[in-house]
């Protein structure tokens, strides 16, 4: 994904925003927001896979969501450009909503609550074929006996229902739902963080394989960031609702610029117990969605923290070409990657 | 390294020929089938294996909240506070003495968070139930250490987060509220299952570090299960290797990594995206898929997946666990007389 030029661009989000209300506090008079995900922009091309990292709760699954249109958003757009050119996902109703729904889809979280407990996995991956009438009765049932062997759930158990399943099960279950409609995007929500590692690798094969042989585009969300560079050809890290840097792979964890992303790579616990290690711990508390730090949301748990930090808010700009981040010191500081 | 199973190190639970079996339409389906392991005081075993091989069947035995149709067979033996030991195997589901040891003396964080919490009361609610229920009757005692607790997960405020339903939390932030909830009353032995799958690598470290803490001050053991062999390579200090329904191998901490002998064990180590590592191969995955515990002839579990089954001996019996180091057990043909039996004939 080198040579990236305009026309390969299948994804725009622009100034996408997303915001909960907060119960009334008996302190504070008027209602407070939450802003989940704070004007997220960013562009997601064709056939690559985009991996999506950050602190917990710092809006990765709002961000997804709003982007499936699994729930709505308070601002912005997300462009996608199918075979009819642009089209602003968030505004299209009635049957073409239907059509682009199948292109853009999401693979959730946490299997156990997005899975209907009285569906049987069966009718669960054949559901959006049916709905969608994708073919016969018989091509149907072709198809999910294909996806779930491709995902690795024995057919002989289709007939079951999720709670019989184990949570690494239940994810594969997730899996083949997303792919029964031959999408051209698929958020991946921590997709694979369930499953043990062998079988991981197996499913991260399986999502490389897709993506060789029908060019899907992933927004890979998982918070191992090994898996995370195994997979993806660009990064995005966020923090506290927003993005703070972006770059190719192999440029942010050999050279990130931002501290908050040296700090991330640092805790990466290495699979050896003689490495046991020193890693960098975040000093402070996690900042809240709710009223966030002034100047930089990072700079009450920065080391590098000067006193513009505390005042002014760094913009997301390309620092380097390719390579964006949001620090006031992005230009100076030699950071440590992974 | 902390050494394992020393004279001093004092067990807490024994498992002893652990059988946990689901009588359902297809037959019998044998999800836990004949586990020994122990966990001692002060110390963390780490459970791993793959997806469906009776991980957290096994830790629903230890609290006797295995679902129905599941049948308990074998004993779990749990050295009491005020001395003496239990058979929680035998005790009935829902009587007094297992409900007083849940929460209180055996806390457990649960795979999936959303599945735990009920939707309809807030997060408070659920947290200060626990806490009322086994560490003070005071309303007021209990939400400052709810509050505490919420500190020590990483949660930001705390205050307005208590008076939240689950919904509104993240993923992340609902699996660290299970684990404010299980700690919150200092449990002796914890069971933590999948306890960080949701969480970045920052939030993880910390919340590691309290376990660890907490483990230090109180001598609480751990049975950890988990998938990420860096979690296990850090927290543990002896690690169980599980296989359709059995230990496949069991070793202390640095020799699994180090000296693994279960050809599933080295598959598994074989299959962790290492960072900076042959990004433009193909991840290393072991092949095929694992039986359902289904009606199985006796045989190693693994023999269809392994590249050095013994052909009429893998396939036909199943392979004993015996201790081939002190500390380090096999169930495995190829390190035993059988392999070479096999071979010479
Ligand atoms: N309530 C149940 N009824 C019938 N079968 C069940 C039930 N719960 C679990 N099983 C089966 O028991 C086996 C073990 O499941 P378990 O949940 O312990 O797996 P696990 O090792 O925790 O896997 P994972 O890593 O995916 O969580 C699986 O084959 C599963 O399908
Ligand atoms: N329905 C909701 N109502 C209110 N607040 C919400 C809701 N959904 C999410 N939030 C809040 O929005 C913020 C972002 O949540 P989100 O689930 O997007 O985080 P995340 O990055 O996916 O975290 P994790 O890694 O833990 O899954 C959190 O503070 C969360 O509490
Ligand atoms: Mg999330
Ligand atoms: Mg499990």
């Amino acid at each position: 994904m080198n040579d990236k030029t305009k026309d390969d661009i299948l994804m725009e989000v622009k100034n996408l925003s997303k915001q909960f209300p907060v119960k009334k506090d008996r302190l504070i008079k008027n209602a407070a927001w939450l802003k989940a995900v704070d004007n997220v922009s960013l562009q997601v091309y064709r056939g690559e896979t985009l991996g999506l990292v950050g602190e917990s709760g710092c809006g990765k699954t709002t961000l997804g969501r709003c982007i499936v249109r699994g729930i709505s958003s308070t601002q912005g757009e997300v462009i996608f450009h199918g075979e009819e050119g642009p089209v602003n996902f968030l505004d299209l109703k009635g049957s073409r909503l239907k059509k682009y729904r199948r292109d853009i889809q999401m693979i959730f979280q946490d299997p156990y609550s997005s899975l209907d407990p009285r569906m049987t996995v069966y009718d669960i991956i054949s559901e959006p074929l049916r709905i969608n009438r994708m073919g016969t009765g018989e091509e149907i049932d072709q198809k999910v006996k294909d996806i779930a062997r491709e995902v690795g759930l024995n057919i002989a158990h289709l007939k079951r229902y999720p709670h019989a399943f184990s949570g690494g099960q239940r994810q594969r279950v997730g899996i083949a739902r997303a792919l029964a409609t031959n999408p051209s995007i698929i958020v991946c929500d921590e997709a694979v963080s369930a499953l043990d590692v062998s079988i991981q690798a197996q499913v991260i094969n399986l999502l490389d394989e897709l993506q060789y042989k029908y060019g899907i585009t992933y927004i890979f969300v998982a918070h191992d960031l090994s898996v995370v560079e195994y997979i993806s050809d660009r990064v995005a890290v966020m923090y506290v609702g927003q993005v703070t840097e972006l770059a190719d792979t192999g440029e942010l964890f050999s050279r990130p610029l931002h501290p908050y992303t040296e700090a991330l790579m640092s805790a990466v616990p290495k699979p050896d117990p003689r490495m046991r290690m020193e890693r960098i711990v975040l000093e402070g508390e996690v900042p809240s969605p709710i009223d966030p730090p002034s100047g930089c949301y990072f700079h009450p748990r920065c080391p590098y923290r000067k006193p513009i930090c505390e005042t002014d808010k760094p913009e997301l700009r390309e620092v380097e070409q390719d390579h964006f981040c949001a620090c006031h010191r992005a230009e100076e500081l030699t950071l440590k990657g992974a | 390294m902390r050494k394992v199973n020393t004279v001093d190190d004092k067990l807490l639970i024994e498992l002893k020929d652990l059988k946990v079996h689901f009588a359902i339409d297809e037959g019998l389906l044998k999800a836990v089938d004949g586990v020994d392991l122990n966990i001692y005081e002060g110390k963390t075993l780490g459970l791993v294996g793959e997806s469906g091989c009776g991980k957290s069947v096994t830790s629903q035995a230890l609290l006797r909240i295995v679902p129905p149709p599941g049948r308990i067979e074998g004993s779990i033996l749990f050295q009491k506070s005020e001395g003496g030991t239990e058979d929680l195997a035998a005790l009935p589901m829902d009587g007094q003495t297992i409900r007083a040891i849940r929460g209180k003396e055996i806390a457990m964080i649960f795979q999936e968070p959303m599945a735990s919490f009920s939707p309809l009361y807030t997060m408070g609610n659920q947290i200060m139930e626990a806490i009322k229920l086994h560490r003070t009757k005071d309303e007021a005692e209990a939400r400052a250490i709810a509050v505490e607790m919420f500190k020590k997960v990483g949660i930001s405020n705390p205050e307005k987060r208590l008076d939240e339903y689950p919904h509104e939390f993240s993923g992340g932030m609902r699996q660290r509220v299970m684990i404010a909830m299980a700690l919150s009353c200092n449990p002796r032995l914890l069971i933590a299952d999948e306890p960080t799958t949701a969480l970045d690598v920052t939030i993880q470290a910390q919340v590691l570090e309290l376990m660890k803490e907490l483990q230090k001050d109180l001598g609480m053991g751990i049975l950890f299960i988990t998938h990420d062999l860096g979690v296990v390579a850090e927290m543990c200090d002896e690690v169980a290797v599980m296989y359709l329904g059995r230990i496949v191998e069991k070793a202390p901490v640095d020799d699994i990594y180090h000296n693994a002998r279960h050809p599933y064990t080295q598959g598994l180590l074989r299959s962790i995206p290492r960072i900076g590592s042959n990004l433009n191969e193909k991840l290393a995955s072991i092949d095929g898929t694992v039986p359902v515990p289904l009606g199985l002839p006796p045989m190693c579990g693994f023999h269809e997946r392994c590249d050095r089954k013994i052909a009429g001996l893998c396939d036909r019996k199943t392979p004993p666990l015996v201790e081939r180091e002190p500390g380090h057990l096999v169930r495995c043909f190829l390190y035993g007389e059988e392999a070479q039996e096999a071979d010479n004939e």
